[in-house]
């Protein structure tokens, strides 16, 4: 995707987010009252700052001779990440075991990302001695020394 | 140390947590990409448990040893450890190729000891004054302030200034999310519990500069191997070679303990400030960009003068002035200190021990740089493939242990996969976070003020030193018109000249 197409996209994206964002500053009772000081007086006048440097933005884009293209040369492998990072909060959160998730968590993405370096016994193993030493380095210093409880 | 209520044990400790900090701000400073806020983020969780000096000693150390050692890779790789380190680049790789990297580290790390100790020693002078004087400000003038730090990040951190303004708005936004502190009122919350309190500091900086910078390192090779030259890399200066670069050395730290103070410029823009003023003032402009060692000494002054002087707006007014003292803001809050003009009366031994430690940081960083140097080069050998998920469990773990909470962790990934598509689309993400820094201190202080004057605008025009600060916000704007100005003339300039030949 150029440049320009993703900035008008995250304008118009902006630009909503700041109209809901300036109907509930609205709603706010202060602002209800005219109070120039309450609890949507800060708010309002950020909504309205938005839809102006938006509307320059805009312009400034539509006016730019700027060809670039967002470059994403990783794609597969950042939406392996995004993906697997969301499963595993998701079942740490729900399931618990975190140092076991942890160590699977480690694995699979040293696994992913050292894949194209060619998959072999010994680097299984490495990755594998890596996922382990670092969840029980975190084990140590988290539940050990600072009691955390995930 | 014992008025600072400090036994043999505590002291042993104390020299211990900041070496942790300096091996951990060197090492993070020297890997390109990662750089001073993400080891400050990564290391943020271990401090909640320490006493509060520990802890904020500890961030110190991991802050100044970063700024060095994002010069590390910048003139053994070519490539710029920290954003700060990019004027380094300037004369440290060519030196490094020309002659040896061993040198150019020598006088990057001479340097930053030098402005480092100078930022120390203006901070130790300065904040007992400043926070007296801070006690005659006010509401309006603390609104003001905080818009002077908007107005610094926002004219100087971005290629586009438009989409810095609109990241500042958004900072500030987000600061407006949770309960409002003047009436009870929820605001923005969208029926979310976890926000009632706000949106976690933790969450938002780690999610924006960790869990981006990560994405950020995925989309380039992750098993890109570098080359580093493992020969001449002893970082040792002769006294001639030192007196040298006396002058650039204070001329980086003048310019860097200043440049530090005034919220939101931070030390990427004092080390380019130090260069350009470095080589109008030398006898050897024409060496610049050839391997100068005054091009090396005067921007690494000036990025570790910063980090002193961004301490003193900090610690006396409690607004901090880069997106790294935002954090160390936040590891004061966790701990139940605030800064501001009267923390060093209600805490003496804090801040003195914060002066003294701040001095021993710098040290620190001279003995772990003149030692272990040559192996933080090697270190710019471990691939990203292994760093990556390390940081980002690390960064997981950071947010959760903030209020043991999965929310925040939810919130630091959306945050952060949003910040990586902003990034690439020209937002400014130091404005984001300094705007949400800085948001509820100017919001505040801007309605305590119309309070005060029964809604008239006319109180931050009226009072002296309002007016002082709002003539200095007026000047950072102009400079920046200008400046914009003149570098659009040139580029139209260049542009005809390049199609008329």
């Amino acid at each position: 995707m150029s440049q320009k197409k993703a900035t008008y996209v995250v304008l118009i994206v902006l630009i909503l987010i700041g109209a809901r964002y300036w109907m509930q500053a609205n709603d706010l009772s202060g602002a209800a009252n005219q109070d120039t000081i309450g609890p949507g007086y800060f708010p309002n006048v950020l909504s309205i700052a938005l839809f102006v440097l938006c509307g320059i933005s805009f312009l400034q884009t539509l006016y730019s001779k700027d060809e670039e293209k967002i470059e994403l040369p990783s794609k597969k492998l950042l939406a392996a990440t995004i993906m697997v990072t969301v499963l595993f909060v998701a079942s740490v959160s729900t399931f618990g075991f975190f140092y076991l998730q942890t160590f699977l968590f480690l694995l699979v993405l040293f696994t992913i990302y050292r894949f194209s370096t060619g998959m072999n016994v010994r680097i299984v193993a490495a990755n594998a001695a890596m996922a382990f030493g670092l969840s029980l380095f975190f084990y140590v210093v988290f539940d050990l020394v600072m009691t955390v409880r995930f | 140390m014992e008025f600072l209520h400090l036994d043999i044990i505590d002291i042993a400790l104390l020299i211990f947590v900041i070496l942790c900090g300096t091996f951990v701000g060197m090492f993070a400073g020297s890997l390109p990409g990662i750089g001073a806020m993400v080891a400050i983020v990564i290391l943020l969780p271990l401090t909640y448990n320490m006493e509060p000096l520990f802890a904020i000693l500890l961030l110190l150390a991991t802050y100044q040893a970063a700024e060095y050692g994002g010069s590390i890779s910048s003139i053994t790789l070519g490539i710029p450890g920290t954003p700060a380190a990019t004027a380094t680049l300037m004369d440290g790789t060519p030196l490094a190729r020309s002659n040896s990297p061993g040198k150019a580290l020598a006088y990057s790390l001479t340097a930053s000891t030098m402005g480092g100790v100078f930022g120390a020693v203006i901070l130790t002078t300065l904040a007992a004054p400043m926070a007296s004087f801070a006690l005659q400000l006010s509401a309006p003038e603390f609104a003001l302030i905080g818009l002077l730090g908007l107005a610094g990040v926002g004219a100087l951190s971005s290629q586009d200034i438009t989409k810095s303004l609109i990241s500042v708005v958004l900072g500030l936004m987000a600061a407006t999310i949770g309960m409002d502190d003047f009436t009870g009122a929820l605001r923005f919350t969208e029926g979310f519990n976890g926000l009632i309190d706000g949106l976690n500091i933790i969450a938002v900086i780690t999610g924006v500069f960790a869990i981006s910078e990560i994405l950020t390192m995925i989309n380039k090779n992750l098993n890109k191997k570098r080359n580093v030259d493992r020969e001449g890399k002893k970082v040792r200066l002769s006294l001639p070679e030192m007196t040298k670069t006396a002058k650039p050395m204070g001329i980086g730290s003048i310019t860097g303990t200043i440049m530090g103070i005034i919220p939101g410029i931070g030390p990427g823009a004092s080390s380019w400030f130090a260069y350009a003023i470095a080589k109008k003032s030398s006898k050897h402009k024409e060496q610049f960009g050839k391997g100068s060692p005054e091009g090396i000494a005067a921007p690494e002054a000036a990025n570790n003068a910063s980090v002193g002087g961004a301490l003193l707006p900090l610690l006396t007014l409690g607004i901090p002035g880069s997106a790294a003292t935002a954090v160390i803001l936040g590891a004061f809050v966790i701990h139940g200190i605030q800064p501001g003009p009267e923390v060093i009366t209600n805490e003496p031994a804090l801040t003195y021990g914060i002066f003294v430690g701040f001095f021993l940081t710098t040290v620190a960083m001279f003995i772990t740089g003149k030692i272990l140097t040559p192996w933080f080069a090697r270190v710019l050998t471990i691939p990203a493939s292994i760093l990556v998920p390390v940081i980002l469990m690390l960064s997981i773990i950071g947010v959760y242990t903030a209020q043991s909470s999965y929310f925040d962790v939810w919130v630091a990934l959306i945050l952060g996969l949003c910040a990586f598509f902003l990034i690439k689309l020209r937002f400014s993400i130091p404005s984001f976070v300094l705007a949400f820094i800085l948001g509820p201190i100017i919001e505040s202080n801007v309605r305590r003020s119309l309070i005060m004057s029964d809604g008239s605008y006319l109180i931050f025009v009226t009072r002296p030193y309002s007016l002082v600060i709002l003539l200095m916000i007026t000047a950072l704007i102009l400079i920046t018109i200008i400046t914009k100005l003149n570098r659009n003339k040139q580029e139209t300039t260049s542009n005809s000249s390049g199609i008329s030949s």
